[in-house]
């Protein structure tokens, strides 16, 4: 825990009604949150850094927790075991939460690399673990083509980024696709020339370009 | 004819989608696309001098053909090795030991690449080592559940104390601490 978290965690116990379990909980929701749409979402969002260092933190203590508990397991027998369990599954599913989450991440960050590298907003999207993941990933791949046979073709064959020539070979993400949302506020979004009206409570199925901007807002929620 | 080397290494490709492992890399193949494609450049090096003297269709049309086929066979090349390294990848973070047919089937460079792209996994799961990145991506339903135990582990001491897995017995013990297990096929999930 450094500084900041500090200050943070004092200002959020300052601030009526805000104790540490319902921020828990509100965490919670939002890291469930974050996962559906990072899953159902054909582009790759940005890392949700403080929340998940936030949840890490927990976990950790959660965990030392545990094992505490255990060491005391042979004398308060019952009571203490049935908190354990409950705590554990809590621990697994947040763990599961967060473990999906980031390898989702992975697979986009692995299709879309050579576009992500090249658009520096994509790159703001990554931590810093996943950029350096990214870059070595690419290195290693590059390796592996060259000395494979990429070496070997004549020099204006070698590139792997061209665009030109009908093909690109930077797979970028099909901001098309369509997907599922629930409308948590009334809108009007634009599909090609029409206009969708969005009411509060509805589900639609849209492509997510048209709902993209009210995704990254909370207007409206996928599913 | 031209382009039949890379359909073959397609098929190939076509073929490892279906496969459970990866079939010996085709290095032969691999190596007469490449030469190909030289022979391609030289001929279209050639063809490229004779047309700066007047402008001549057929030899615009042939030109053509030429860098057609050879930017196509680049794109079946790395097609074919852009599959395997994905199995590759996805071998890593199933984290299983890989069995000696199957390191026998990758070239001496994919043996490399493997090793190194495990390496870079586990440091990248080193920040989260909480969280056990490798494990099961299936949502937890139990935290305690029934295994029967299909082949001999030997002891595992988890937080609830010693198990001693012998073959055909049952026990009910914490997923996590046997996920591992599972995933060898030491014990089965009842």
């Amino acid at each position: 825990m450094d500084f900041d978290d500090i200050l943070k965690e004092f200002e959020a116990s300052k601030r009526p009604g805000h104790n540490e379990d319902e921020l828990r909980a509100e965490d919670l929701q939002r890291l469930s949150t974050a996962w559906i749409n990072e899953r159902m979402v054909p582009e790759l969002l940005p890392y949700e850094n403080e929340l998940i260092d936030r949840v890490l933190i927990r976990i950790r203590k959660q965990v030392e927790q545990i094992e505490l508990n255990s060491i005391e397991l042979q004398t308060h027998e019952k009571e203490i075991k049935l908190r354990l369990v409950v705590v554990e599954s809590e621990l697994d599913r947040v763990q599961f939460l967060i473990r999906s989450y980031t390898r989702t991440r992975l697979q986009k960050i692995d299709k879309y690399s050579l576009y992500i590298r090249s658009n520096d907003t994509e790159s703001a999207k990554l931590s810093n673990n996943e950029l350096t993941y990214m870059e070595r990933h690419l290195e290693l791949l590059l390796e592996l083509y060259n000395s494979q046979f990429l070496k070997n073709l004549p020099e204006s064959l070698q590139a792997i980024d061209e665009t030109g020539g009908g093909v690109s070979m930077i797979e970028e993400p099909d901001l098309d696709r369509p997907v599922f949302v629930k409308a948590l506020a009334d809108n009007v979004v634009d599909v090609d020339d029409e206009e969708v009206e969005l009411t509060t409570n509805g589900i639609y199925v849209l492509r997510y370009r048209a709902v993209m901007d009210l995704v990254k807002v909370g207007d409206v929620r996928v599913l | 004819m031209y382009g039949d080397l890379a359909h073959k290494l397609i098929l190939d490709a076509k073929r490892t989608q279906s496969l459970d492992k990866l079939p010996l890399y085709q290095d032969t193949l691999v190596r007469s696309i490449v030469r190909e494609i030289r022979s391609l450049q030289k001929e279209a090096d050639v063809l490229t001098e004779h047309a700066s003297q007047d402008d001549d269709r057929v030899n615009q049309g042939q030109l053509f053909v030429c860098h057609l086929c050879m930017r196509r066979n680049k794109r079946c090349l790395l097609a074919y090795q852009r599959l395997r390294a994905e199995r590759l990848d996805e071998l890593v973070w199933a984290n299983n030991d890989i069995s000696k047919e199957q390191m026998d089937n990758l070239s001496p460079q994919e043996q490399d690449y493997l090793k190194k792209y495990n390496d870079l996994v586990s440091e990248f799961k080193g920040p989260l080592e909480k969280i056990d990145l490798g494990g099961s991506l299936e949502p937890p339903v139990d935290v305690f559940i029934d295994v029967r135990v299909l082949k001999d582990a030997g002891e595992i001491q988890t937080e609830y104390g010693v198990f001693n897995l012998t073959k055909d017995s049952q026990f009910f013990v914490r997923q996590a601490d046997v996920e591992r297990l599972i995933q060898q096929g030491y014990l089965k999930k009842l």
